[in-house]
């Protein structure tokens, strides 16, 4: 065998491992628990009984909370990121917050649900709260967010910016003229891994709500709630394997809501930005 | 030298970090000409263009020293709105900057940013703009089309188009054709003769054969011996060509250095 067919062997089957393992793991959630899907499961309310119960509140909190976070940190990491790019002159101080930025990136997720839970929930007063969650949730996801919009808006030529102020533009206008409208494609990109590490971590969320099983459903900014992955992470500890299938179905939930939630961040993506292009 | 001056540098000097690259420009330009500035690269001309709409403010590191005066008014003053002073010195670059949007939005751009809202206005405004520019019975027909479908040459004269449909009193250009093809070069250049008289323009080229063909006035800037860019020769053009006084003019005009 020569060299080179060597080579695209051994590339190839570094695309087909990872492959193989995503593709085992989906038969095996879809084999126990496709069966045990149904509207019932969905829009039911949690049972002691495990043939009678449902996950509603779990997938409202995940809702609730997972857009909650995406829309706060969107928010936030837009300005941090203009703020950044636009405003500060001195190329060291930005490379501190950058550096800042990814550090936070690196922080273990239950380190943000305590520091949640101390300052957000006992501190300002809001307690276990879907605020509490979604704001930790949020500043948990936000180095991505931050990332993603800053190299979408280092993206746009320098050209572009002189040209807008040529004409007579102050910062705002440049910001609200070319920066944002450039911006927001590659941002939303950066948004939808956001929506994936959001809606499916468990540790911040056990910490801050602590709640596995509850029947009540969260209205309020202020209820209690749980989310999928907690129920998730409930019923994989049983033993009884009734509760693997349960979970198997709720992680299908789970699934079908992120790739949802995605798609409308993929949607608001082709049809809000434009694109750049150069001579 | 003949005409009103409208623009007049004195001991202009521009920094880049710590290195000086332009120093001790003191000229006068005269109103309703064209002046090209011409020289090798990396001399400071750009800069020079750009210290004159103070768009230097906006490039990191550039820093401007001496006093500039547009009609009487000293522009690195404290007060300037310089906002407003960009409109009335409008600026065209070496690459034409065209925003990702249709035709008729990229002449608009410059109104809408600066408040103009009335439709009926923008309209007639883009229309006078793509006239001046030679460009109107080119897109006429296709105004909502992507500009990015516009050949280059045609991109350029839309970005002359959305400056000059803010109506500015001066126009800058750095090098507006150096990626244009002879044909596209000559319709930009037919562009900005017939824009002599209600404007002044001020062009930075590469191309002597181009000054020759539209500068009034020239103005060449060399580097000295520390690699500073300094105005060693400024004149009406056919004196500065014929009669150059700096030996360094007389070999850059005839091909020799550059």
């Amino acid at each position: 065998m020569d060299r080179d067919s060597l080579m695209k062997i051994l590339t190839a089957s570094a695309l087909i491992t990872p492959l193989l393992v995503l593709f085992t793991l989906l038969s095996m959630i879809l084999w126990d628990g496709l069966p045990g899907l149904s509207l019932d499961f969905i829009l039911g309310l949690p049972s002691g009984r495990p043939e009678e119960t449902g996950i509603l509140p779990a997938l409202v909190g995940s809702v609730y909370v997972t857009g909650l976070a995406i829309i706060i940190s969107f928010l936030l990491g837009l300005g941090i990121s203009i703020y950044l790019t636009e405003f500060v002159e001195d190329e060291r101080v930005r490379s501190i917050f950058y550096f800042v930025v990814d550090m936070l990136a690196g922080v273990p997720s239950v380190v943000y649900g305590i520091v949640g839970l101390a300052v957000i929930g006992i501190g300002l007063g809001l307690g276990r709260s879907v605020l509490t969650g979604a704001v930790t949730l949020a500043f948990l996801i936000l180095p991505l967010v931050t990332v993603a919009t800053v190299e979408a808006i280092r993206s746009i030529p320098d050209s572009l910016r002189l040209a807008t102020y040529s004409l007579g533009a102050s910062r705002l206008e440049v910001v609200t003229h070319v920066i944002l409208p450039m911006a927001l494609p590659r941002a939303l990109t950066g948004t939808v891994l956001a929506i994936a590490r959001a809606i499916g971590e468990a540790a911040p969320i056990l910490v801050i709500s602590g709640v596995l099983f509850t029947r009540s459903i969260p209205i309020s900014l202020l209820d209690e709630f749980t989310v999928l992955p907690l129920v998730i992470f409930n019923w994989v500890m049983r033993p009884q394997e009734v509760y693997m299938r349960l979970a198997s179905s709720a992680i299908i939930v789970l699934l079908l809501l992120y790739i949802g939630i995605s798609s409308i961040a993929i949607y608001m993506r082709y049809s809000s930005g434009r694109r750049i292009r150069e001579v | 030298m003949g005409g009103r001056p409208i623009i007049k540098t004195v001991g202009l000097r521009v920094f880049y970090g710590d290195r000086k690259i332009l120093d001790d420009v003191d000229i006068e330009i005269y109103e309703g000409s064209i002046t090209a500035v011409i020289g090798p690269s990396g001399t400071g001309k750009s800069s020079l263009l750009r210290s004159l709409n103070r768009l230097n403010d906006l490039i990191p590191g550039a820093r401007v020293e001496g006093r500039v005066y547009y009609r009487g008014m000293d522009i690195y003053s404290e007060g300037v709105n310089v906002y407003y002073l960009r409109t009335r010195i409008g600026m065209v670059f070496q690459k034409p900057v065209v925003f990702p949007t249709s035709i008729y939005e990229n002449v608009a751009f410059g109104l809408r940013i600066n408040g103009v809202d009335d439709e009926e206005v923008i309209r007639g405004r883009v229309e006078e703009a793509l006239r001046q520019a030679a460009l109107w019975d080119e897109v006429r027909d296709r105004l909502d089309d992507d500009a990015y479908n516009l050949s280059t040459g045609q991109q350029q004269r839309l970005c002359l188009a959305r400056t000059l449909a803010i109506r500015p009193d001066v126009l800058l250009l750095d090098e507006p054709t150096s990626y244009l093809d002879p044909r596209s070069t000559r319709k930009v250049e037919d562009v900005l003769l017939s824009l002599k008289g209600m404007m002044t323009i001020v062009i930075v080229t590469h191309s002597l054969s181009q000054a020759r063909r539209i500068a009034d006035y020239l103005l060449v800037v060399m580097p000295d011996e520390d690699n500073v860019g300094r105005v060693i020769e400024y004149g009406p053009a056919e004196e500065v060509f014929n009669n150059p006084r700096d030996e360094r003019t007389r070999e850059y005009v005839s091909g020799l250095i550059g």
